[in-house]
């Protein structure tokens, strides 16, 4: 199994963002790279290499979904798995987001010290 | 509006006395007519008889006279001379004809010189009238005229009253020769005449009259004849014996008694007519009232039949579909509603039951198609399901309070929304601070940050509920129904919530059940109502104790309990546990956590998902909360509430 190293983090509050950031580097000891949208996403994706992408759903202008549909077209998500991370939602949404391409969906709030081990959850499950 | 008039029942009565009077003066004068009738009759049947009794006077007296007369005769015829011898015989014939004389005397020359029967009148025998003043004058009228006069009744010088016929008797050559004076028992004539008078029910008097004119009675009832006799007239007054009968009083009685009886019937007439008139009039204004308040109401409203025909529609049912009365009434009302609620419509209209109102949402269809939303309410007209009779129907617009009410929902959700975001930061950042993410961190402010994380997740966990809650509410929540293990859904509410339940020192026991239970549920929302309950428990348990989670199979039910051994709940915090932000005490929010919605929003979760929830409970005794679940599938497969 590879080695989970680099997560691109797409997330529009600047907040979520710091905070899932330090979660993911002070406590998962991952190298994040935050974006602000789905547009940063995908001007930053090929140029990151991440090895995991978090998409926030709900996002001004372009929103999770979307950003996956134009992700798709510029990375292989079968090798770098994607999950989501919204709000409190039914195991049939769930399987939505799946039917996507996403490998997981994390709910939020998120604890932010298990988040790390839940992303790690979710890629062994990718290459497993 | 009063149904007594009273004016008009003075009039009434008023007409009543006028009419009593009328009718009493009409009696009066019919008792009248007949008292007058009768003295008519009366005064007939007196003049009547009168005339008989002078008849018999006139009969008696002229029998009597005729003798004088024919002894008037008779000495013209001797050439005056009397010859007593030849005299007395034939005297004593007639005196016995003539009953009432009592003598008769001859008078050659005014001195009376005959006279039989002599015996008792021999003083008077040889008397010279033109010696005697008393009768003098009158003879000499009488020798004057020439003509027989009778006077009296006088009294007579023998005793007793007497009438005396005087005849004046010529001899052939014209002279005088003298007087012929037959005296008549006047009391026995007048005795006989009287009989005659009593038999027939008179009282007679006889007065002569002397020229003068006859004497009125001072009583009107009495008759006045005048009796002509030779050289005179009498007056006979005759009376009836007995008074006549005044008019019975019994009569006048009855006339009265009917005239009462007719104008309190007719008084009663008018006042129950006048009665019913106004009672009338009272019920006709009342109806009217009411027709107005129905046409006028500013709720829409409508008489349906049972068939949901609409009968009677008013203004605001016009004017909330746009259409005329003429355009809905007659019409099903089935016609004015979106055709995918048709069926529930006449479902509706025909389980409409006498007693409480019958009340459901619909969506009507105006005159442009636009969908109405409208709240209805039916009540049957009369006590009975009766076929026959009719429904009304009150119809009201809640498209405004539907508005209102997502303008609500909308907000609280964008606000908690809004809210949740930064309160994910904030309780993310503290997380990760007091997980030591970031190193130690100086024990004084690690007390503090932990303080700011708890409350950070209480206010997570406040958010969520109302947002459950509005999502309930407005049925906005999707339920995903599905037969399911019991098991291990208990298993897992147990492993979840045992952490919050150590930090009370209480221990989540299951009781495993003798079978295998299978559910029909929504397993997430099974474990929101199981973590409201477990945590519920945990709190009010003493330290130390233990809460029992159990299942129960009750055939086509599950029952779940959770027991625990807290106070138990006060009695009058019963009645609304189940309430929103409903705590038994307020300050048991700070005290014990918990956002005061998580029974509310079992209760919805149980009840959405075709279960009941209740409690039983007992002061110092534990609480046990339970719910009851659905295990067949028979039952609508999904429900979207």
């Amino acid at each position: 199994m590879p080695e989970l190293k680099r997560i691109l983090h797409v997330e529009d509050d600047p907040s979520i963002q710091a905070v899932a950031r330090v979660a993911l580097e002070a406590v998962g000891g991952f190298q994040v790279l935050s974006c602000c949208c789905g547009q940063d996403a995908l001007d930053q994706v090929q140029g990151f290499a991440p090895d995991f992408i978090l998409l926030d759903v709900m996002m001004p202008g372009m929103d999770g979904p979307q950003t996956l549909e134009k992700l798709r077209q510029l990375v292989d998500i079968g090798q770098i798995p994607v999950a989501f991370m919204t709000a409190k939602v039914q195991p049939s949404e769930i399987e939505h987001y799946r039917s996507l391409g996403a490998r997981d969906v994390i709910i939020k709030p998120f604890d932010p010290m298990q988040l790390a081990t839940q992303i790690r959850a979710i890629w062994s499950q990718a290459h497993g | 509006m009063s149904i007594h008039n009273a004016p008009r029942q003075y009039l009434n009565w008023g007409t009543s006395l006028g009419l009593l009077l009328i009718l009493g003066l009409a009696v009066e004068l019919l008792l009248q007519q007949y008292g007058l009738r009768q003295q008519q009759a009366e005064q007939q049947r007196l003049l009547a008889h009168a005339n008989e009794v002078r008849a018999v006077l006139l009969g008696e007296l002229n029998a009597t006279l005729h003798l004088a007369t024919g002894l008037a005769t008779y000495i013209p015829a001797k050439a005056g001379r009397i010859d007593p011898a030849e005299l007395e015989p034939w005297l004593k014939g007639l005196f016995q004809q003539g009953r009432h004389i009592r003598n008769i005397g001859l008078a050659p020359g005014n001195r009376l010189t005959f006279i039989y029967p002599l015996a008792g009148n021999e003083a008077a025998l040889g008397l010279y009238y033109p010696d005697t003043p008393k009768q003098w004058p009158v003879i000499e009228r009488i020798i004057a005229s020439a003509k027989p006069m009778l006077d009296g009744p006088l009294l007579l010088v023998q005793g007793g009253q007497g009438l005396i016929y005087r005849v004046p008797v010529f001899l052939p050559d014209q002279s005088y020769w003298g007087l012929i004076s037959t005296v008549i028992d006047f009391d026995r004539l007048y005795a006989e005449v009287e009989a005659v008078a009593r038999q027939r029910g008179l009282s007679i008097s006889l007065l002569p009259l002397d020229g003068a004119l006859p004497q009125q009675s001072a009583e009107a009832e009495a008759i006045n004849l005048v009796v002509p006799v030779a050289g005179a007239s009498w007056q006979l007054q005759a009376r009836a014996l007995e008074p006549l009968q005044p008019l019975p009083l019994g009569l006048r009685l009855l006339g009265w008694g009917l005239a009462l009886t007719v104008s309190l019937l007719i008084g009663l007439a008018l006042h129950s007519q006048q009665r019913r008139a106004s009672l009338l009039l009272a019920l006709n204004q009342s109806q009217r009232d009411f027709l107005q308040a129905f046409e006028r109401a500013p709720q829409s409203m409508a008489l349906v039949d049972n068939r949901g025909c609409l009968l009677v529609v008013n203004q605001a049912f016009c004017r909330l579909l746009q259409l005329h009365a003429t355009q809905l009434v007659r019409q099903p009302l089935e016609h004015f509603c979106v055709p995918e609620e048709r069926a529930d419509l006449l479902q509706h209209l025909a389980a409409i039951r006498p007693g409480p109102n019958r009340s459901w949402t619909q969506h009507l269809l105006d005159a442009h198609q636009q969908r109405i939303a409208v709240e209805c309410s039916a009540a049957i007209l009369g006590p009975v399901a009766d076929t026959d009779q009719a429904r009304i129907l009150h119809i009201q617009d809640i498209r405004e309070r539907q508005r209102l009410q997502r303008l609500q929902n909308e907000f609280t959700a964008s606000v908690s929304h809004e809210l949740r975001t930064p309160l994910t930061a904030i309780a993310g950042a503290l997380g990760l601070i007091n997980g030591g993410a970031l190193g130690e961190v100086p024990p004084a402010m690690a007390e503090l940050l932990q303080i700011a994380q708890a409350n950070s997740q209480r206010l997570q966990a406040l958010i969520s509920d109302l947002l459950d809650m509005e999502k309930l509410l407005a049925g906005q929540m999707r339920f995903e129904l599905r037969e399911q293990p019991l098991w291990p859904l208990l298993q897992d509410a147990v492993a979840h919530n045992q952490p919050y339940a150590s930090q009370h020192q209480v221990t989540l026991q299951l009781q495993e059940p003798a079978a295998p239970l299978s559910v029909r549920v929504d397993a997430q929302r099974l474990s929101q109502v199981m973590a409201n309950l477990l945590s519920n428990a945990a709190k009010f348990s003493p330290p130390g104790s233990q809460v029992t989670v159990s299942a129960e199979d009750l055939g086509d039910r599950v029952r779940i309990a959770v027991r625990d051994r807290g106070p138990g709940i006060c009695e009058e915090f019963r009645p609304r546990i189940f309430s929103k932000f409903a705590q038994a005490d307020g300050s048991d929010r700070r005290q014990k956590g918990g956002t005061g919605l998580g029974l509310a929003i079992s209760k919805e979760l149980v009840e959405r998902m075709q279960g009941d929830i209740g409690f039983d409970t007992a002061a110092g005794n534990g609480t046990t909360f339970w719910f009851e679940l659905p295990v067949s599938t028979s039952r609508q497969e999904s429900s979207t509430l």
